[in-house]
């Protein structure tokens, strides 16, 4: 198995085991307000979230391209794919951010419409000169 | 990822190389197994590097290991 495919198994496993626990955490007993109040669910998902990154970083050692006689696990296909992968991960998460702060900001969206709407009618209306 | 439009003969070619086995031609060629099985299956262009080296290891020229079909 190459080095890229390694890690990125790994990596799916980690962060979904820590995606999991915390959705666990946010959703058990009430919900998002118990959450936000509660201190204890709070510092359980940072210790979740910590425990996952000394997992990831571990993997990531533990996974490196050692020196001499190893055959090898990594070429250029391996960087085609993770140049790839890099990409398609960059934009789905500006995807989920513009679409997070349209359901959130949405309305201001609403509102620069109307003022640039306004202000183009203002702009491109005559004033009953030639 | 969609089908490559260069067509390989390293299929054919490492057979004709004394059954030569995938590892090994990934090993002569300095590229890993997984990509010979990706290029074998017509699932990914090698860069002119690779197709050069691959080309090197059964003793031909290029094109009579890659063509380009339209």
């Amino acid at each position: 198995m190459t080095q890229l495919k390694k890690r990125a198994l790994w990596s799916f496993l980690i962060w979904g085991a820590v995606l999991i626990a915390i959705v666990i955490i946010f959703f058990s007993g009430g919900g998002p307000t118990a959450f936000l109040e509660g201190e204890s669910k709070n510092t359980l998902s940072r210790v979740c979230v910590s425990i996952g990154f000394i997992f990831y970083f571990s993997m990531l050692f533990l996974t490196r391209i050692r020196t001499g006689g190893e055959p090898l696990v990594k070429d250029e296909r391996d960087e085609l794919i993770a140049k790839r992968s890099y990409s398609i991960g960059f934009h789905t998460l500006l995807v989920y951010v513009f679409l997070v702060c349209s359901f959130l900001y949405g309305f201001l969206g609403f509102i620069s419409n109307a003022i640039a709407t306004l202000v183009l009618d203002a702009r491109m209306s005559g004033h009953g000169e030639s | 990822m969609a089908k490559a439009e260069i067509k390989n003969q390293v299929r054919r070619l490492r057979f004709e190389n004394g059954e030569m086995t995938q590892q090994e031609l990934a090993d002569r060629s300095k590229c890993t197994r997984q990509t010979i099985v990706a290029l074998e299956q017509g699932k990914y262009v090698p860069s002119l590097a690779l197709a050069f080296r691959i080309a090197r290891v059964f003793g031909v020229s290029i094109d009579e290991v890659f063509e380009y079909q339209e």
